[in-house]
């Protein structure tokens, strides 16, 4: 028999056996259940498994984006002042992606305080530089404090503030040689005093006028007063306090054999230009630029408050002769300052 | 040529009983494949929800990310204050267990209370968020010592940084 035939014959057998068609029908039905069940659960897994892949790889990327930020934060500066302290920063981006600020915290590393700045919204690109000014709240500091900060970025990373040490260490080299008192001199004013009432005011106070050329008022009950900003570069940084003895004097070359001179005792001024007829000390803190008034003609503490004008006129040089307490020790500096003009 | 068969077939009683025999067996065998198609189907689904609840939290965990902003001891009041923030890619990070340890001593903490900066209480942290947390310790820190905190979340991620007491 051919091969065909047989084959032709076994079929018709088997579909006229009810055993035998059953089980084709059986197999047939496993055979579908099984390959849907097991196509069903391998693309279930093949999807999970795709989407645990993704998350591996948006963690790795987090990881990698935190790993390559790379934040600057130099020339840190703190200056406190009654339970709050200013910090400046220079911020650079030297990554390759940009950054968001999101804290900044501040410790008081002599007293053991803290506080943080509260949420900030600064972004950097990369490559991109910002100055970072920021007061931050620390109860119980003080002056002359040390501080230590650092930053918080959107990323998770910590950012230390590095000191001006560099400059400070200048300064304070040339404060330990020449006097622990610095003056501004681009912030150097004069006012005219007159009489109102009983008091004593500053002209046009705070503004004043450029201390350089002083056109002097005419007329009854009128003075000059100077305005000068100290800053207290005291190596070991001690607080400066200025008795009333201290004094702003000039002198004015008429003849080369009579100089004559003229000068302005400290004074204190209250926050409306007013001239306090006693006197309390000046306290220069350390790296806090305070401004200092010069305006009576004597030691307001022996003979109260009295204006005071120059007799002479023309250029004269100006020295500071400044007397009190460093650390509770005894202080005297004198400082050759500006030169004036006087009309 | 069918017409003439059919009265044919049905006065054979063999091939009748074979036809409704061969029903009958197909019939059960069907019955059969569906009962096991239904029941392998329903442990099929079971063990795709176990897989993917098990592939969902694994990918929560790895989407969270704790930084510690700050860990502060205060000696006076034997307390540890410890600042975080959520800088991972997930809400609702909660703390669920912190470690304070060195390599000698040991202690957990399981009630945590977290509060926002700001001082209210906090259930968990969203994305960018920042609080904090503060623990009592039973007896105080060596001084300048290098001590660890560990924190467990929620969703079992752990996060660990050292601090000098």
């Amino acid at each position: 028999m051919k091969p065909h035939l047989l084959l032709k014959k076994k079929l018709k057998k088997l579909v006229n056996d009810p055993r035998g068609f059953s089980a084709i029908v059986g197999t047939i039905f496993m055979v579908i259940v099984v390959i849907l069940l097991t196509t069903n659960v391998f693309l279930w897994t093949l999807s999970q498994n795709t989407l645990y892949n993704e998350a591996v790889k948006e963690k790795n990327q987090l990881e990698v984006d935190r790993l390559n930020e790379r934040i600057k934060a130099f020339d840190a500066t703190y200056t406190a002042a009654s339970d709050k302290v200013s910090v400046s920063a220079q911020l650079q981006n030297q990554g390759p992606l940009s950054v968001q600020i999101t804290n900044l915290w501040v410790r008081n590393i002599d007293k053991n305080l803290y506080n943080f700045s509260g949420t900030l919204n600064v972004n950097l690109q990369p490559g991109g530089n910002s100055t970072l000014t920021i007061d931050v709240t620390v109860i119980g500091s003080a002056p002359g404090d040390r501080f230590s900060s650092w930053l918080i970025t959107g990323r998770g990373n910590v950012v230390p503030l590095q000191e001006r040490e560099q400059e400070e260490i200048i300064v304070a080299q040339v404060a330990y040689g020449i006097g622990a008192v610095s003056m501004n001199f681009t912030d150097f004013k004069y006012y005219n005093v007159t009489k109102k009432g009983s008091s004593w005011v500053l002209n046009n106070y705070p503004n004043g006028i450029d201390g350089y050329t002083v056109i002097q008022p005419s007329g009854k009950d009128v003075g000059i007063a100077f305005q000068v900003y100290f800053t207290n570069f005291d190596i070991e940084k001690r607080e400066i306090k200025l008795s009333s003895t201290s004094v702003l004097w000039t002198l004015f070359p008429v003849l080369p054999t009579q100089p004559r001179g003229a000068m302005w005792y400290i004074v204190n001024v209250n926050g409306d230009g007013t001239i306090a007829s006693t006197f309390t000390t000046v306290t220069l803190q350390y790296a806090v630029p305070t401004p200092v008034f010069f305006a009576s003609s004597n030691d307001v503490k022996v003979g109260g408050f009295s204006p005071s004008l120059s007799s002479y006129t023309g250029t004269a040089p100006v020295n500071l002769a400044l007397v009190g307490t460093i650390g509770g020790s005894p202080f005297g500096q004198n400082i050759p300052f500006v030169s004036i003009y006087v009309k | 040529m069918n017409s003439k068969k059919a009265p044919k077939l049905l006065r054979n009683k063999r091939a009748v009983n074979a036809v409704i025999s061969s029903v009958i067996l197909t019939g059960a065998v069907i019955a059969i494949s569906f009962a096991v198609l239904v029941w392998a189907q329903s442990h099929s689904l079971s063990y795709n929800e176990q897989y993917g609840e098990a592939i969902d939290s694994d990918i929560a965990r790895l989407k969270e990310r704790l930084a510690f902003e700050y860990v502060f001891y205060n000696r006076g009041e034997s307390n540890l204050t410890a600042y975080i923030m959520n800088c991972g890619t997930i809400d609702d990070v909660t703390v669920q267990t912190v470690y304070v340890s060195n390599a000698t001593w040991r202690r957990s903490f399981s009630s945590i209370s977290l509060k926002f900066l700001n001082g209210t209480l906090a259930q968990s942290l969203s994305r960018g968020k920042e609080g904090y947390f503060i623990l009592s310790l039973p007896t105080p820190l060596t001084s300048n010592a290098i001590y660890h905190v560990k924190i467990i979340t929620g969703r079992g991620s752990t996060f660990e940084t050292t601090f000098i007491a």
